[in-house]
């Protein structure tokens, strides 16, 4: 057998190797001090961990994670919900005169960028949702809390189109949920369109955002170079070739 | 159907902290990790057999060190000559533009993360083999995944 990896020693350690396995695997251990002595310091390590992490404090912590969890899962459904109930109101009743940017309602949790499609569904399209050349989807956010943002697109053919802010360089938030006054209509750039929120608690710099977007190795699925306390969400829908499906 | 997460700490815990430490150094945030791992396992209790378990364990803790490691030095600028490092900081061959997705992946069907099999054939001197069989994958499929991590990680060309 190959000479036996830190993974098969943990096992080893902790009597989890099959009877056979196990055999071959002490014989390889005995014959070789260099195993030997990574055997005996996972024991001794494994002598202090259980000294100083007993099972019920640690698993006491993990409930109290998954608490924590389900109400933030709870307060983000909630969050969804409440925006696209408040979002597609406000879309079907947004004026043409609008200002740029509408303030709907003031929710706290998670952040979440919606994309609405005109025409067609009551309920925000969710990622990865299919989409025809010609459809005309309406952005909405929720910066939980960030009060600037700059929200953008790259197309498959790696164009990039800001959305917010639509003219200036301001990227300051009104302090609730944004719903962009103009509707976007997707062209005829091939694969997917993808939209691009960019959270911060500092003024952001739209041209370095933007260039961020134009600079990507793979603009569909790459990271955006952010500054580090600035936070990305992103949306992707894929385009289809012929009419929505 | 099931498995009984209190004596699945019994039996790996220690193992699984180490793990945690190994590759994140410190130990208050190796414990940090490894209730992330056992809370995972918790989600996803109901639906695992004690059979692989610890193999299990060892890829997901593995996996949320790296993302720890990824959220702690975001920019592949940032990365230091340490190739745990650099190889948390790397793409995914896999990488969907919705984050998060990489611990449901480990529990239900979808492929394992690269980087995971990277560090298991670097730090822990896997054979191609060995990580295979860990990920119920075949050899040519970990070489297949481990390309598109070859520029960023040069320690893996000849594997």
């Amino acid at each position: 057998m190959n000479r036996p990896n830190l993974f098969t020693l943990e096992r080893l350690v902790a009597g989890d190797l099959a009877a056979e396995e196990e055999r071959v695997v002490l014989a390889a251990v005995r014959a070789d001090p260099d195993l030997l002595a990574t055997v005996e310091a996972i024991r001794e390590a494994d002598a202090h961990v259980r000294r100083r992490w007993p099972a019920r404090p640690f698993l006491d912590g993990v409930e109290r994670r998954q608490r924590r969890r389900r109400t933030r899962a709870i307060g983000g459904a909630a969050v969804v919900v409440a925006l696209a109930a408040g979002l597609f109101l406000a879309f079907r009743a947004t004026p043409p005169s609008a200002p740029e940017i509408a303030e709907v309602t003031r929710v706290k949790g998670d952040p979440a960028l919606l994309v609405f499609r005109e025409g067609r569904e009551a309920a925000p399209l969710t990622s990865g949702a299919v989409a025809a050349p010609g459809d005309r989807v309406q952005l909405a956010f929720e910066p939980a809390g960030h009060p600037y943002g700059v929200l953008l697109s790259v197309d498959g053919r790696g164009s990039v189109t800001l959305h917010h802010p639509r003219a200036g360089r301001d990227t300051r938030l009104g302090g609730g949920t944004v719903l962009l006054d103009r509707s976007f209509e997707l062209d005829d750039a091939p694969t997917f369109e993808r939209f691009v929120l960019v959270l911060g608690d500092a003024p952001l710099d739209v041209d370095a955002v933007v260039a961020a977007a134009s600079d990507l190795p793979d603009p569909m699925r790459s990271s955006l170079d952010l500054p580090d306390d600035a936070e990305q969400i992103d949306f992707l829908l894929r385009k289809s070739t012929s009419g929505s499906p | 159907m099931g498995i009984d997460v209190e004596q699945c700490y019994h039996r790996f815990g220690s193992m699984v902290i180490r793990r945690c430490q190994q590759l994140l150094g410190d130990e208050q945030a190796a414990v940090d990790a490894a209730q992330d791992v056992f809370l995972e396992l918790v989600r996803h209790q109901s639906r695992l057999e004690d059979r692989g378990l610890s193999s299990l364990l060892w890829r997901t803790a593995t996996n949320t060190c790296l993302n720890r490691l990824r959220s702690r030095r975001r920019r592949p600028e940032d990365a230091d000559g340490d190739v745990i490092t650099r190889i948390a900081l790397a793409p995914e061959a896999e990488e969907r533009v919705l984050a998060g997705l990489v611990l449901e992946r480990l529990f239900g069907r979808e492929p394992a993360s690269t980087r995971t099999m990277a560090v298991m054939l670097l730090v822990d001197r896997m054979t191609l083999e060995e990580v295979a069989e860990l990920h119920g994958l075949s050899v040519s499929g970990v070489r297949h995944r481990i390309r598109v991590l070859k520029q960023r990680i040069p320690e893996l060309e000849g594997l």
